[in-house]
């Protein structure tokens, strides 16, 4: 029998080692969700007959991967007894293991690149619509309302032997109901599910499916965090996880650890302030008050400047140049580096500016949102051939795949595939002339990248199917420290000791546009402001462009002066620096 | 054959550099100060390294001369007496700062590279982690040891020298954010470090002091922002003029081909004592001790300067010589010898131009003039009291008060000759 986890509070504990059937847990934030569900997992995984996983759902790949990373020291049986992956790849494990068609997968970026060729009097705007419209139609379980869009959209992937994501559990729902669930809840008679407040209809059917059958199910997150209604998520499923699993326990989370008392204090207010009974639940643990700075910029480029001023000031100066001139002030303690600080953004517009404010300074900085793995430059082409080797014809292989260096390539590859591991026959690929030349512009480090997921694939049908579902990532990148530009969405579940929130202005944040919905808009700010674990700085621009004065997001009336410090005009340069004076708490 | 080196400095590329600095005036500042090889300076910023591979072309193996037609535009401008000729060598420094367990470090680091290929290597890793387009010399939130790898992996012949290892903010063994030792902040690779550049605030006899640094060879560069101050440290060597036998006479400890350095006289460094510059409270060591770190005026904690943290870090009485001691020789900056011996305060003055001109032209390049020229012809030319001047900095015989927390110190050649005040003033040093 497994020891009870010291390392967890009293109600940790209990959540993690729950022995009833159905378990949801609300889980505010910094109160330790992925610690506990992680020794939720090993504490069920202990409970598994011969052959038995326990199935962890993760909201991104990265999560699953820190899950994955967690798991490995708290359990050592974790490679046989626990899966844990995103929705869509547990789906696509249990497809391509079942006998059903072979098919490929479709990313959007990928999904629009066919219709290009397939649908060529679609604009690029129109064809980006098509792909969002019906890819949420299907996210809301909704196929039947698509119309003509989806048919155009479906039927153009599987005409040419693709999945998107949301197909990969629509089949998988159907491969179920077809007969394959029995055999499924035998495998994965626990199903834990993380980030349950921005499930969507499509993936709660499934979960209500293998429950039907007999899975148990633990499902953990947090109803104020709910963001990705506008994608088809709906925080509605996490309030009725007691009636779709009829004798669940509900179990709460409420020790804070992340988050100093004062950011507590403002972000609990932000949300008590749209509806009262959503008052987070939380105890205080930290005493120390942390800092919460409200600065109004003149202008979006007087924002980024004070944004990169204060990065070089927290940083301790960055250059001998700053500490000479007096500009940071050789008695300010700098404790933090690039890497420990972030700025966040409701809309993408809102980056230029920052970036260029960061590019004149030279402190480091790194943007999300890049291409797919697949979709790199070079790195494309090497898969459409190897598509082409594992005998997956390919809409986008053009004429230079006919050509005769390269088809020879392909042909030799393909004889033999079945001899050689996915390196050998990668590496193989890489030392063609015809196929290099096709590859033109793939970066070493993106070379580097497929490598390393080469020796971890069987077949290359699933190393394809691995590189579909990855970003780039350089390990070097994880090494180097770089301060973090991203959408507030982008910052879920990550923690910063510093933030930055840009922006802050009212028709901004709440974002004013057709479809927007205020109150997520509130769990976003929310979501935010519960990612510092040491200062949170909000900015906003009295004037943007031309036009208009702008006035501060009605959001932050509802926080408490006194947790405030405002900042109004520039520091003056040359100047020693303030100290501001500290909260004693 | 014996030629000086100067090989950390900056390009108009660089933060608070001056915005003529070229290579034609970087060749000019290189011919009239004596040194023969010249380090370009900020080599991975795209458009210096483009201007650098326009400009130069190869010369002896890892080394590259001003093309013919450029030369031609500056050397009008390079009197005969100043002949011999100079060499560019691929150089840049980073400034590195990141997290190591739970501190902020800032180290900054000298990169050598022989080639452009292996600059264009590096540079195109360095562009996918930081903006090396920003600042001649880039800020990269990247550990030294993996930019010390990156460094390795560019060519065999790439090297890495940590810089002025003990300026307080931004260096390897700096008290404000550095290490305590070499091997803690290159971990794995340190065992490629075999150099290290001591800085202005530091002399080799302050470096032989920590026994630990026995196996490095110590160098000494300008870091000028500006073609003036080019030379006012440098290495010497006594081998063939080419990359490799440079990267050699300091790896190999055998190998006989470092033959010295040009020094600062360390007090006249920005970081020798301790202290608050905005306070304008200079401390010493043993004051500082008194003071328990503390600034008289604002009671904070004052910036430790060199002489402190050697002597913190220091395992062996001042006097004694280190593992790989070489001869060195304390210069003043020719300028500032004429401005202290004409009474003058500041050293850009046009008088003071015009005597330096005047003895570069007749005896030979600046450093000629300080360490080689008699001094009855440097009487001839510019004047006994200038011979006199030179004469004591060759003897040692000079009043400094010393630099500290940023500011320079301040060279005092003939101190009977100032008022009374300013005497009271200095003894307080
Ligand atoms: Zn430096
Ligand atoms: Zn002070």
């Amino acid at each position: 029998m497994a020891a009870p986890f010291p390392e967890l509070n009293a109600l940790q504990l209990a959540a993690a080692t729950y022995a009833g059937r159905h378990l949801l847990i609300q889980a505010g934030p910094g109160t330790g969700k992925t610690h506990t569900l992680a020794h939720r997992i090993a504490f069920l995984a202990e409970r598994l007959d011969a052959g038995q996983r326990v199935l962890a759902v993760t909201f991104t790949v990265q999560a699953a991967a820190e899950m994955r990373g967690r798991l490995e020291r708290l359990l050592p049986s974790f490679e046989r007894s626990v899966k844990a992956s995103t929705f869509h790849g547990f789906c696509l494990e249990l497809l391509r293991s079942g006998a059903g068609e072979p098919f490929k997968i479709a990313p959007p970026e990928t999904a629009a690149g066919l219709l290009a060729r397939r649908v060529p009097g679609l604009g690029d705007r129109d064809r980006r619509a098509l792909i969002a419209r019906s890819t949420l139609q299907k996210s809301l379980d909704r196929r039947d309302d698509g119309g003509d869009d989806l048919a155009l959209y479906d039927g153009t992937l599987r005409s040419l032997g693709y999945l998107d994501y949301e197909d990969l559990i629509i089949e998988t729902i159907a491969s179920l109901e077809g007969g394959a669930l029995d055999a499924c809840v035998r495998s994965f008679p626990f199903l834990c599910v993380d980030e349950y407040q921005d499930i969507n209809p499509l993936q709660h059917r499934l979960v209500k499916l293998l429950a039907r059958a007999g899975a148990r199910v633990t499902a953990i997150g947090d109803a104020n965090q709910a963001i990705y209604g506008f994608r088809g998520s709906d925080a509605a499923i996490f309030r009725s996880f007691t009636e779709d699993f009829p004798g669940a326990e509900r179990l709460s989370l409420r020790e804070s650890y992340r988050t100093p008392v004062r950011l507590v204090a403002a972000s609990s207010q932000l949300i008590a302030a749209g509806d009262a009974r959503r008052l987070p639940d939380l105890v205080l643990v930290r005493r120390d008050a942390g800092r919460l700075v409200v600065h109004r910029a003149a202008s979006e480029a007087a924002e980024a400047e004070y944004v990169v001023h204060q990065v070089e000031r927290l940083v301790g100066g960055t250059s001998l140049y700053s500490l000479d001139s007096g500009r940071v002030g050789t008695t300010a303690a700098g404790a933090r580096s690039f890497g420990d600080i972030a700025v966040l953004y409701r809309v993408n517009g809102r980056r230029r500016r920052l970036e260029e404010a960061f590019r004149r300074s030279g402190i480091p900085y790194r943007t999300s949102g890049d291409l797919p793995l697949s979709r790199l430059p070079g790195v494309h082409d090497l898969l459409v051939a190897l598509d082409l080797v594992a005998g997956r014809p390919s809409d986008e292989a053009d004429e230079r795949f006919s050509g005769e260096e390269v088809r020879r390539g392909i042909e030799a590859l393909s004889r033999i595939r079945g001899a050689r591991g996915v390196p050998a026959l990668l590496d193989e690929a890489l030392g063609m002339p015809g196929i290099r030349a096709l590859m033109g512009g793939a970066g070493e480090e993106d070379i580097e990248s497929l490598r390393r997921r080469a020796l971890l694939a069987p077949t290359l049908e699933s190393f394809l199917d691995d590189v579909a579902l990855s970003r780039p990532e350089d390990p070097l990148d994880r090494r180097s420290e770089r301060v973090a530009l991203m959408t507030l969405h982008a910052a879920k579940g990550l923690e910063f000791p510093t933030i930055f929130i840009v922006g802050c202005e009212e028709g901004s944040i709440p974002l004013r546009t057709s479809g927007s919905d205020e109150e997520e808009e509130r769990r976003l700010l929310y979501v935010a402001m519960t990612r510092p674990r040491e200062e949170l700085f909000i900015t906003w621009a009295a004037h943007r462009g031309a036009v208009s004065e702008e006035l501060p997001s009605s959001f932050l009336s509802a926080i408490d002066d006194s947790l405030v410090e405002h900042e109004a005009a520039e520091r003056k340069r040359g100047g020693k620096d303030r100290q501001l004076p500290l909260f004693d708490a | 054959m014996r030629f000086s080196a100067d090989v950390h400095l900056h390009s108009r590329y660089s933060r608070a550099t001056s915005k003529d600095l070229d290579l034609e005036r970087l060749f000019l500042g290189a011919k009239l100060k004596g040194i023969q090889v010249v380090g370009t300076g900020d080599a991975m910023h795209p458009r210096w390294l483009d201007e650098i591979e326009e400009k130069l072309e190869p010369a002896e193996s890892g080394l590259y001369s001003l093309k013919p037609e450029y030369r031609r535009i500056i050397e009008g401008q390079v009197p005969a007496s100043c002949a011999a000729p100079v060499r560019f060598l691929l150089s840049v420094e980073i400034s590195n700062i990141y997290k190591r367990r739970e501190r902020v470090r800032k180290v900054h680091n000298c990169v050598f590279l022989p080639d452009f290929a292996a600059a264009r290597r590096l540079q195109a890793r360095l562009e996918r982690i930081g903006n090396i387009a920003s600042d001649g010399r880039p800020i990269l939130g990247l550990d030294s040891r993996d930019l010390l790898e990156l460094v390795l992996d560019s060519s065999p012949q790439s090297y890495l020298i940590p810089a002025h290892i003990w300026t307080p903010w931004f260096s390897a063994l700096g008290s404000k954010s550095g290490f305590d030792s070499i091997e803690e902040c290159y971990g794995d690779l340190s065992g490629q470090i075999f150099a290290l550049e001591t800085g202005l605030s530091s002399d080799p006899p302050m470096n032989w002091r920590l026994s630990r640094l026995d196996p490095y060879a110590l160098v000494s560069n300008s870091d000028a922002h500006s073609p003036r101050n080019l030379g006012r440290e440098a290495t010497l060597y006594d081998t063939e003029l080419s990359f490799d036998a440079i990267r050699r006479a300091l790896a190999d400890p055998l190998d006989p081909g470092l033959a010295g350095t040009i020094e600062f006289f360390p007090e006249e460094g920005k970081y020798h004592f301790d202290g608050h510059r905005l306070c304008k409270a200079r401390l010493s060591p043993e004051e500082t001790a008194r003071r328990k770190g503390l600034c008289p005026v604002c009671g904070a904690a004052v910036t430790i300067g060199v002489l402190s943290r050697v002597e913190e870090l220091a395992d062996r009485p001042a006097g004694e010589r280190g593992g790989r001691a070489r001869p060195f020789t304390r210069l003043v900056p020719l300028a500032e010898i004429a401005a202290s011996s004409l009474g003058l305060s500041g050293s850009e003055t046009k008088s003071v131009g015009g005597i330096c001109r005047a003895l570069v032209e007749s005896l030979g390049s600046e450093l000629s003039v300080l360490i080689e020229s008699s001094l009855d012809d440097i009487a001839r030319v510019a004047g006994e009291r200038i011979a006199e001047g030179i004469g004591r900095v060759r003897a040692g015989e000079v009043e400094i008060a010393p630099g500290y927390d940023g500011e320079y110190g301040v060279v005092r050649l003939f101190p009977e000759a100032e008022s009374a005040e300013s005497r009271g003033q200095l003894a307080l040093f």
